[in-house]
């Protein structure tokens, strides 16, 4: 009679502490946002990209283009500011581990502090402070064209 | 065409005691290095335990003309990694490491390096996976923990695998644990059973569950090995299989361009080298591994 209970059970639980472990990270990138607010009109997101094809590709990719989730730097006031792509993002239905991935480095973070600790080292970095620091003018001169180096959305 | 593959951790620098090594240990290091390159001509070495100071004396001995190296010695949380890759420089080209890291609680576990291996002539690139585990010490050996950090190193597996099921995809390393224990057997998802393996493609094989055991089959050639690491303290066995490789499925169905030579998959056990360890009167502990495949065509 309660064959599947148990079942249902274990998949409640699992979806709860989903949903918790999902909030938890949203709660990392709410408070780094509300701490880049000091410097300007910036803010770190999660967003979808879309694989640049060489042309040999193109046509294959046409048909199925290939998406990827990256994290990126963008303007809050200035949408002509096209969101400067900072470094791979991969997250399970689970919430953790949340996967930085950067150019030479993957980094699996299984728990908040390891997320903050590694988002504060991908702050520190030559990159995510040219794109800071590029959005940050967009948002002051709001309407003038992408400085170089911004990679479309 | 045939590529040969060796993995060996010298045990010269462990992480905790960095260029620990005497000169005559250094020395010893040098020949084991030359046997691999001058005597087996492997195509691509992967020493572990290794510092700048051991690099560069391998490489003043002489022992390594014709090899290009890629010095792996990455800093990664308050350790680093200690991989350094010596490969023919005529035959492949070798990319920069990517390093694979496990954050937990902000403490840093260094899963695997990843190196896209660029064979001449042949099409598809070769993704090899370079692993040194922290011992159970570190990380017990029923910590989930453990289990984690095979878990995790399937992600970037898997990835490669999704993209082209047919891709090449070769595992090696010093795990501190065995093809039978949980970490690599069930999470890496590494296979005894290759015939399974073929049917289920998302598998890893791994042909070192043959390396268990010292029974002699009393062929000229033994098939089987006792084991890769000496452990003086062992209370049941001396013998463990710490250092593996293991291989997509690829490799068993011909259908990346190479093919597992699994004779010729096995640890390297020679006179002299040997009773080192056995007789552990310097820092060495592990024999090296060889693996060998063979182009079967052109994918």
């Amino acid at each position: 009679m309660s064959k599947f209970l148990a079942f249902a059970n274990i998949g409640m639980t699992a979806a709860a502490k989903a949903t918790k472990s999902r909030r938890e990270v949203d709660e990392v990138f709410a408070e780094l946002n509300r701490d880049l607010e000091a410097l300007g009109d910036v803010r770190l997101v999660v967003r979808e990209f879309h694989e640049l094809p060489g042309i040999s590709a193109a046509i294959q990719t046409f048909m199925n283009p290939k998406q990827y989730m990256a994290l990126a730097v963008e303007s809050t006031s200035n949408e002509s500011f096209r969101p400067m792509q900072i470094a791979r993002w991969k997250q399970p239905l689970e919430g953790y581990p949340c996967w930085v991935i950067t150019e030479g480095e993957e980094v699996a973070c299984e728990d908040r502090r390891s997320l903050e600790a590694e988002l504060g080292r991908l702050l520190s970095s030559v990159k995510v402070g040219q794109a800071l620091t590029a959005a940050i003018a967009a948002g002051r001169s709001n309407g003038e064209a992408d400085p170089p180096g911004a990679l479309p959305a | 065409m045939q590529l040969t593959i060796a993995w060996w951790n010298t045990a010269l620098s462990p992480s905790k005691r960095r260029d620990r090594a005497s000169p005559e240990e250094k020395l010893v290091a040098c020949e084991v290095v030359r046997m691999l390159t001058e005597e087996l001509g492997v195509d691509l070495i992967l020493l572990a335990e290794v510092s700048e100071a051991d690099i560069d004396a391998i490489e003043s001995a002489g022992v390594t003309v014709g090899y290009r190296t890629v010095r792996a010695m990455n800093p990664a949380g308050r350790g680093y990694f200690d991989v350094c890759v010596l490969h023919k420089a005529n035959a492949l080209e070798v990319s920069d490491p990517t390093d694979i890291l496990l954050e937990i609680d902000a403490r840093t576990s260094r899963i695997a390096q990843r190196f896209d291996v660029v064979v001449a002539s042949a099409s598809q690139p070769l993704h090899v996976f370079a692993s040194h585990w922290p011992s159970p010490a570190t990380i017990g050996k029923f910590d989930p923990d453990r289990w984690r950090l095979g878990d995790r190193l399937r992600s970037p597996v898997d990835d490669i695998l999704k993209a082209d099921a047919n891709a090449n995809v070769i595992l090696v390393g010093d795990y501190n644990d065995e093809p039978f224990d949980y970490s690599v057997s069930l999470y890496l998802r590494a296979s005894r059973d290759a015939e399974f393996v073929v049917d289920r493609p998302t598998l890893l094989y791994n042909p070192f569950w043959r390396h268990l055991s010292s029974f002699d089959h009393g062929a000229p050639e033994p098939l089987t090995d006792r084991g890769t690491y000496l452990h003086q303290g062992g209370t049941v066995t001396r013998w463990r299989t710490f250092d593996h490789m293991m291989f997509s499925s690829s490799f068993l169905r011909s259908s990346g361009g190479w093919t597992l030579d699994e004779h010729r998959t096995r640890v390297l056990d020679f006179p002299g080298f040997t009773e080192l360890v056995v007789n552990r009167t310097h820092v060495f502990d592990h024999l090296p591994i060889l693996g060998r495949i063979y182009r079967s065509s052109t994918p």
